[in-house]
């Protein structure tokens, strides 16, 4: 094999494991960030360093374990990169996080799997309002006015949905164990 | 709040500082709720995919891309092809200094990144079909119409090689420059068009609304346009014009002229505890007061050059200071009263470059010319004074301004504010805008 077409499969390859665990990584490191726009800038991080760092991995199957410990380095780099903010979890917390989503990979890769039909079973209105709630050009409170809603009531119509969505993919991931 | 409760409210960013401390605590202790945080965690990660292609669709069935659009994201295809697209800028260092917003039917051909989504560093850019619109990290926006050749310099100056562009400037981005071939135009605050005719070797300059000034490459002559005037440049010579026509039109309005003057150089802030190093930045005016840690407070003092200015003629006069976020020891604003009140006066003695709290102008020696509200909520944004003390002052020989927050934080470690200084790389310094009778 060239130099050339060999660098093309270690991109090919890259990018196939990466974007498998593109959303379980982004779900822990949003779940570390108070602030949801910090979720790309770092997720940008764990891209370029994965990538870089590509070459070095001998066991490709251990990909997700692995990508998951950069995660959790670059999180941890960006949250002291922060630390004079307001509401930034300690260090102590996320290596907590860490671990414990190190050691939960399959049940969030079936969460994953099922959550789109969960998705698919909301009535209309509330697909509506989620997929509004969530694009990043309108602010929540925006919105809320926009839809007649006091912030409060707007919120809790969140809350409410994304219960429901828990409670959904939760039961089915418990209908099949594996 | 229950422990669910406060996770939603963490996730939608909602918590109080006050309630932080709990959450924290909590998710420390609990292995439940830590799960219940992940959970939650899938969930967000895929409901913003899920707004990200709602945003990404509606764009795409108004067919159009809305000029005050500001924030885009990244579609989802986008990011992977920028996975190796990351690699190659972030080698190269440089901090992105505009983001491509959007793009119709655009074909590049580029050294730089040219799908949607892409931060841009300094370097040219053909584009050959198409619109494409940038989005400057200064808050202006740049619609490229293609074939069109264009040169990012820095967030606050492009060079159009080629072609034509239309340019949106928002109030904290005014000062703005479009170079080209034949000269520049500087902007105050407006939407304009520009048009590099190469074939005549000529450059044209129309406003849509607000002003621009025109000049030649050497900045000797000027000529200002506002709403719906235009000018050109060829052969080395600047003529107004109707717009993109050529009819000559050499008796611009002069009426309601509105001149601004840019603080360039002598802007400086002092530290009650004279460690400049540690707790200033040349770059920005900073400003604090706290009656409880009196150690960190700074004032901020400004010189404008007037020596052009026919006083004579303004009618009106107001200081425009932009509020900017790059400070990194900025501190909380929840330590913040909900109203800071801040105090300009003039003063008439000159300071050094590098001096003391006690050797620098204080405010008991200048007279009092206004003051200005900023609201703890406020993160960015144009603030500042107007009225007739500011003018007197500046018509009895007064170009020196020191700024104060007269209230104080209420614990220690509130924020500190910043206002863009002589120097800084992507906003506009201190500015006194003139309107002209």
């Amino acid at each position: 094999m060239t130099d050339h077409s060999k660098t093309e499969h270690l991109n090919e390859d890259f990018l196939r494991l990466f974007l498998s665990n593109e959303s379980q990584l982004r779900g822990f490191v949003r779940s570390c960030l108070y602030n949801a726009g910090e979720t790309d800038e770092v997720m940008q991080e764990v891209s370029l360093v994965a990538w870089r760092k590509f070459d070095s991995l001998d066991d490709k199957t251990r990909f997700g374990a692995w990508a998951f410990l950069i995660a959790r380095y670059e999180v941890l780099k960006f949250r002291r990169k922060k630390a004079r903010d307001r509401l930034v979890l300690s260090e102590e917390v996320i290596e907590k996080l860490g671990d414990d989503a190190g050691n939960q990979v399959s049940r969030r890769e079936r969460q994953f799997s099922v959550l789109d039909e969960c998705l698919d079973q909301l009535p209309e209105s509330r697909s509506k309002l989620i997929r509004l709630a969530y694009r990043s050009d309108f602010t929540k409170k925006k919105l809320a006015a926009k839809l007649g809603l006091s912030e409060g009531a707007f919120y809790q119509k969140l809350v409410r949905i994304r219960t429901k969505l828990r409670d959904c993919m939760n039961h089915r991931i418990s209908l099949d164990p594996q | 709040m229950n422990q669910e409760e406060l996770i939603h409210a963490y996730i939608d960013g909602r918590l109080s500082d006050v309630d932080f401390p709990r959450f924290e605590k909590l998710l420390k202790e609990s292995a439940e709720a830590r799960k219940m945080l992940l959970d939650f965690g899938v969930i967000e990660s895929k409901l913003n995919s899920f707004g990200q292609q709602e945003q990404v669709n509606t764009q795409l069935n108004e067919g159009h891309t809305s000029v005050t659009k500001k924030l885009l994201v990244f579609a989802y295809a986008a990011t992977l092809v920028l996975l190796l697209g990351f690699a190659y800028w972030l080698h190269q260092t440089p901090s992105p200094i505009a983001r491509i917003q959007s793009s119709e039917g655009a074909s590049w051909e580029s050294s730089l990144p040219t799908s949607v989504g892409s931060d841009l560093v300094s370097g040219t850019m053909k584009l050959q079909t198409g619109l494409a619109t940038l989005f400057m990290e200064s808050g202006a926006e740049i619609v490229l119409e293609g074939p069109a050749e264009v040169e990012l310099i820095s967030s606050m100056k492009i060079k159009l090689l080629g072609g034509s562009c239309v340019v949106d400037v928002p109030q904290n981005a005014i000062g703005f420059v479009v170079e080209t071939p034949h000269g520049y135009a500087i902007d105050y605050g407006t939407n304009f068009s520009v048009l590099v005719d190469r074939n005549r070797d000529s450059s044209s300059f129309e406003v849509m609304s607000g002003e621009i000034a025109v000049h030649l490459p050497n900045g000797n002559s000027e000529v200002r346009l506002n709403d719906l005037e235009g000018a050109e440049i060829r052969s080395g010579e600047l003529l107004a014009s109707d717009g993109f026509g050529t009819k000559p039109n050499s008796t611009l309005s002069a009426k309601g002229q509105v001149k601004r003057v840019l603080s360039h150089e002598n802007a400086t802030s002092v530290i009650r505890n004279n460690q400049r190093d540690l707790y200033l930045s040349e770059e920005l005016l900073l400003v604090k007061h706290s009656e409880s840690l009196p150690s960190f407070d700074r004032r901020a003092m400004m010189e404008f050059d007037l020596k052009e200015m026919n006083l004579s003629r303004v009618k009106q006069v107001s200081l425009s200071l932009n509020l900017v976020t790059d400070y990194p020891r900025t501190g909380f604003r929840a330590y913040l009263p909900q109203e800071n009140i801040f105090a300009v006066y003039g003063i008439r003695e000159s300071w050094e470059s590098g001096l003391s709290w006690e050797n620098a102008p204080q405010p008991d020696e200048g007279e009092l010319l206004g003051q200005f509200t900023i609201l703890r909520s406020e993160q960015s944004g144009s603030f500042g004074i107007e009225g007739p003390k500011l003018l007197d002052f500046l018509r009895s020989g007064g170009n020196k301004l020191l700024l104060v927050r007269l209230t104080s934080e209420l614990h220690p470690s509130g924020l500190v504010h910043a206002f863009a200084g002589a120097t800084h790389p992507n906003s506009v310094p201190p500015a006194l805008e003139f309107t002209m009778k």
